[in-house]
């Protein structure tokens, strides 16, 4: 029995007229019933598909729509309510940041009175609000004598809420020391709440 | 007799049609395909990929709006339901403190009423200008204050107390200044508060 020879991969087209070339026409045709008919179809097959996507996505942003003009006419209905709940919002906000940024004067007038001994006599003071939880003071008073003086200053700075404690002017007029003090106050968290 | 053809040959040239150039006919398809493609890709898959891509975002965009639109009408139901449900009182005590006109009258009673209370006397009440908008019906509105100057003159005792009683006042008062001096006359103090009410613009 022969041997089977393995098949040669040369395929020649012997009958193709090598002479006489092919009109345009004719190779186009060829063209579009092979390469061309892969490309018409993916082409067409996008196209389709976008035709069929855009009825889809139409529609949905249609439903969309109808669902939000549902809604509109409620919203407006409660317009009125929506102004009260915001006042009323707007309300409670200042009404809660102002307790909380309000400082207790009284106390800081009775911390002060406390450090006051009794030879120092107060003229006048005054309370500055700094910010939410300082206060700057200005304060005037008479002392009958040095050591009274030096007492007070010394009472305010060992209290913690006082800082920058400093005398501003001192004098003496009638056997009696005049004198100005600065100072901040600060007040803690749990003052200030109270 | 020579032809004419090959009288004149010598003024004529044979020019090869493109066609027929080695290279176009072995490479003429491929890029007959290539430009096809390119058409067709700048003129009908772009247009038709933009037109989707414009039709999501605003689908996408309508579907937000449509969920702020859902979350705004359920907010404001909740919103109804707890404001019909807050007591009557609290809604009074809210206007009370901070009221929707200017109402001086409440601020110059809170602190004419207070001082009585303790035995202080009012010296002065100076309410600083203000001007005054016409108010929109469809607007939450916004936060004005009234800014004021008050003098009384009191016991010390009796001024602390005064203090005290202004922080829960009726109308909300908040104080910026204060300033505490003895009076020429009498045992008594001059006590000056600068502050503020507020009210809804």
């Amino acid at each position: 029995m022969a041997k089977k020879l393995p098949k040669l991969g040369i395929h020649l087209n012997l009958l193709k007229p090598q002479s006489n070339p092919e009109k345009i026409f004719v190779k186009l045709v060829k063209w579009l019933l092979s390469t061309g008919r892969y490309i018409f179809i993916f082409v067409e097959g996008v196209v389709l598909i976008a035709f069929i996507s855009r009825f889809k996505l139409d529609a949905d942003i249609a439903s969309k729509k109808e669902a939000i003009d549902q809604q509109i006419p409620y919203i407006e209905s409660l317009k009125s309510y929506e102004v009260l709940i915001r006042q009323t919002q707007l309300k409670l906000s200042t009404i809660d940041s102002t307790k909380i940024s309000s400082l207790n004067y009284a106390d800081i007038l009775k911390k002060i009175a406390n450090q006051t001994p009794g030879g120092v006599k107060i003229i006048s003071i005054n309370l500055q609000k700094k910010d939410v939880s300082q206060v700057t003071i200005q304060l005037s008073g008479q002392s009958q004598n040095n050591n009274d003086l030096s007492i007070f200053t010394s009472g305010l700075k060992q209290d913690q809420n006082f800082s920058d404690v400093n005398i501003s002017s001192i004098g003496l007029e009638k056997g009696l020391i005049n004198f100005s003090i600065n100072a901040s106050f600060k007040q803690t968290a749990g003052e200030v709440s109270s | 007799m020579k032809p004419n053809s090959s009288i004149y040959s010598r003024y004529f040239t044979y020019i090869k049609p493109v066609t027929r150039l080695p290279i176009v006919k072995t490479y003429g398809s491929t890029i007959f395909t290539l430009i096809i493609i390119i058409i067709f890709i700048f003129f009908a898959i772009k247009p038709t990929v933009e037109t989707i891509l414009v039709l999501q975002k605003k689908l996408t965009e309508t579907s937000d709006v449509l969920d702020k639109v859902n979350k705004k009408a359920n907010d404001l139901s909740l919103g109804k339901q707890n404001f019909d449900n807050l007591d009557p009182t609290i809604k009074s005590k809210l206007t009370q403190a901070i009221p929707d006109t200017v109402t001086l009258k409440s601020i110059t009673q809170a602190l004419e009423q207070t001082a009585k209370l303790h035995e202080a006397s009012v010296s002065a009440l100076q309410i600083q200008p203000i001007v005054i908008n016409t108010k929109s019906e469809n607007s939450a509105g916004t936060l004005a204050e009234i800014d004021f100057t008050f003098n009384i003159e009191g016991e010390y005792e009796n001024l602390i107390a005064l203090l005290q009683d202004l922080k829960s006042s009726s109308r909300l008062i908040s104080i910026d200044s204060l300033s505490l001096s003895k009076l020429t006359e009498g045992s008594g103090l001059i006590m000056s508060i600068t502050g503020k009410g507020y009210y809804i613009k």
